[in-house]
């Protein structure tokens, strides 16, 4: 089970996105910066996507404070993503991505086939 | 439409970006709300400067010309994404603090003179795409009047949203027919703004109650005691520079107070129109979207915005000289800062309140981004008719197609200013004859 708690601006819109892959594997959880950073470094598992106009001050906003910024990244305005850019992020141990609001339909697919594919193969890359 | 900025605008925005420059410097403020969560791990030494220095250039770069120059360019009132994102990048880069406010106070002189050169070059063209632009305020008005019912419909679904539209629309239709002397745009703004309000504490309320009818307490105290931890440091740290804040704010207030600087993303065309009350409505609802944003990022990084709880813009449009301005300016700021930490606690309690901030901003963008489209369009109408419709719309639909590198409120005044320059150089190669002024 893969859970991603999805926040900021555009939050609405992404859970939408994510209902829509109907994945059997995949809770996704509507939420904020200060509810889900608390929850994320409790449940090891768990990964948090933040949208909003700059792609990291409502999206990441104070994640960077709980959960450090090693941990944390952010897309920007970038409209293009590769499965493999997102198995490299993991492997550095992000957990938490923030991105523009306008960019969710070219961003937030792929990172999330990347999130499910890089689970499949059990992790590093 | 006066063809200089006068001398008051020009030395206050070179003072504004000195000191901008080095709040951002010294880690205190910067005006990019993305920008400001990353400057806990700066000011604690954990990211160096050139490290920082390139988080801040990739998040800002493409606001300041992708919005910031377009807007300022097309309406000719300057704006913050002009002015505060590059001196918060000079401030960050700025190897010295001595240097800081001199990089600032030259981004700033760069801007006031070249912004008032391209003015007065404009209105002195065969195609002046500067009076064409005076027709976003009717659109900005009358569709942002729809934006908290766009906000309700996304946060509280499809039939209370339905219904604020009604009533908004309700309350245009009356005041247009009975009461002339008001904007029947702003009044229907302000009535879907109070259904918003209303609708928003009574979940909140209800929300209250179902919570505490669940089990969980323990687990809730927790993450307020871990939040409160790091929240607390970061508040005493602000609270120890407030005169600096203050500082800041009296410069602010004043130069907003000149109405030559336009704090929204629409407000620079209302301002360019002289409607000043009008302005400062649509800046005060935007305010609320960005409060409990600032307050948030404010704490969790020990940084304030530039531009505070963005309540400085509505006050100092109103305020009636610029003396008064600074002192409550200041006044604001130091209080803005004094209380942030008392903000933060109550907004950390307060779910649906900042889920409504955030709806508030998102219905803001979605509803400017339909207005200016329009006013965009109807310039280009304006400037060169069907041709010019054509000019306009073609771009910000190309803007699409490229992945939106310029930001999709800022691509119809990115057309109109390509379509202004294209139309004078036909018009002086005699392929186009300039419209008669309307």
């Amino acid at each position: 089970m893969l859970t991603i708690y999805v926040g900021g601006v555009g939050k609405v819109d992404v859970k939408r996105l994510l209902e829509q892959r109907r994945s059997p594997d995949l809770k996704i959880i509507a939420s904020s910066d200060l509810e889900a950073g608390p929850a994320m470094k409790r449940n090891k598992d768990a990964y948090y996507i933040g949208t909003c106009h700059t792609g990291a001050g409502a999206s990441l906003g104070a994640m960077l404070a709980f959960m450090g910024r090693q941990k944390c990244h952010t897309f920007g305005r970038q409209s293009k993503l590769t499965t493999k850019d997102v198995h490299s992020l993991l492997d550095s141990g992000v957990r938490a991505f923030g991105l523009s609001i306008d960019q969710i339909n070219a961003i937030v697919p792929v990172l999330v086939d990347g999130l499910q594919s890089y689970k499949e193969k059990g992790g590093a890359s | 439409m006066t063809l200089h900025l006068p001398p008051l605008v020009i030395i206050f925005t070179i003072l504004c970006t000195a000191f901008a420059s080095l709040l951002s410097h010294m880690a205190l403020a910067v005006f990019n709300d993305g920008v400001r969560p990353f400057l806990l791990d700066f000011h604690q030494g954990e990211l160096k400067r050139p490290q920082m220095s390139s988080i801040a250039f990739g998040l800002s770069a493409g606001f300041i010309f992708g919005l910031g120059v377009p807007i300022a360019f097309s309406s000719s009132v300057l704006n913050p994404w002009l002015l505060f994102l590059p001196s918060d990048i000079l401030g960050i880069i700025s190897p010295k603090k001595w240097l800081a406010p001199i990089l600032g106070a030259a981004w700033g002189a760069i801007v006031v003179f070249s912004l008032g050169a391209v003015t007065s070059a404009a209105t002195s063209l065969p195609v002046n795409f500067l009076d064409a632009m005076q027709q976003m305020s009717t659109p900005i008005l009358y569709l942002f009047a729809f934006f908290p019912s766009v906000a309700i419909a996304m946060q509280f679904g499809k039939l209370r949203g339905s219904i604020a539209a009604i009533i908004s629309f309700a309350v245009m239709l009356v005041i247009m027919k009975w009461v002339p002397a008001i904007n029947p745009g702003a009044a229907a703004m302000a009535a879907g703004m109070i259904i918003l309000v209303i609708i928003a504490i009574f979940q909140e309320f209800k929300n209250r109650k179902e919570a505490k009818a669940e089990a969980g307490e323990e687990d809730a105290e927790d993450v307020e005691d871990e939040t409160d931890s790091i929240f607390a440091a970061n508040a005493k740290r602000l609270r120890k520079y407030l005169p600096m804040f203050m500082v800041m704010g009296a410069l602010l207030a004043v130069l907003v107070n000149t109405h030559k600087f336009g704090g929204g993303e629409a407000t620079s065309y209302l301002l360019a129109k002289g409607d000043y009350a009008n302005a400062a409505q649509v800046d005060f609802y935007r305010a609320l979207g960005f409060i409990p944003l600032v307050v948030t990022t404010a704490v969790a990084s020990g940084a304030y915005q530039i531009v505070g709880s963005t309540l400085i813009y509505p006050i100092a449009y109103l305020l009636p000289n610029p003396i008064l301005a600074a002192i409550v300016g200041a006044l604001l700021f130091g209080l803005e800062v004094f209380v942030l930490s008392y903000l933060a606690k109550g907004l950390s309690k307060l779910s649906t309140v900042r889920d409504a901030s955030d709806t508030i901003r998102n219905a803001i963008t979605l509803t400017l981004e339909v207005a200016i489209l329009f006013g965009s369009i109807a310039a280009g109408n304006a400037m060169a008719g069907g041709i010019g419709i054509a000019v306009v719309g073609g771009i910000y639909a190309l803007n699409e197609a490229f992945g939106r590198p310029i930001v999709r409120m800022a691509a119809g005044p990115v057309g109109v200013i390509i379509a202004g320059i294209l139309f004078n150089i036909l018009a002086y190669a005699h392929l186009f004859t300039p419209l008669a002024a309307k």
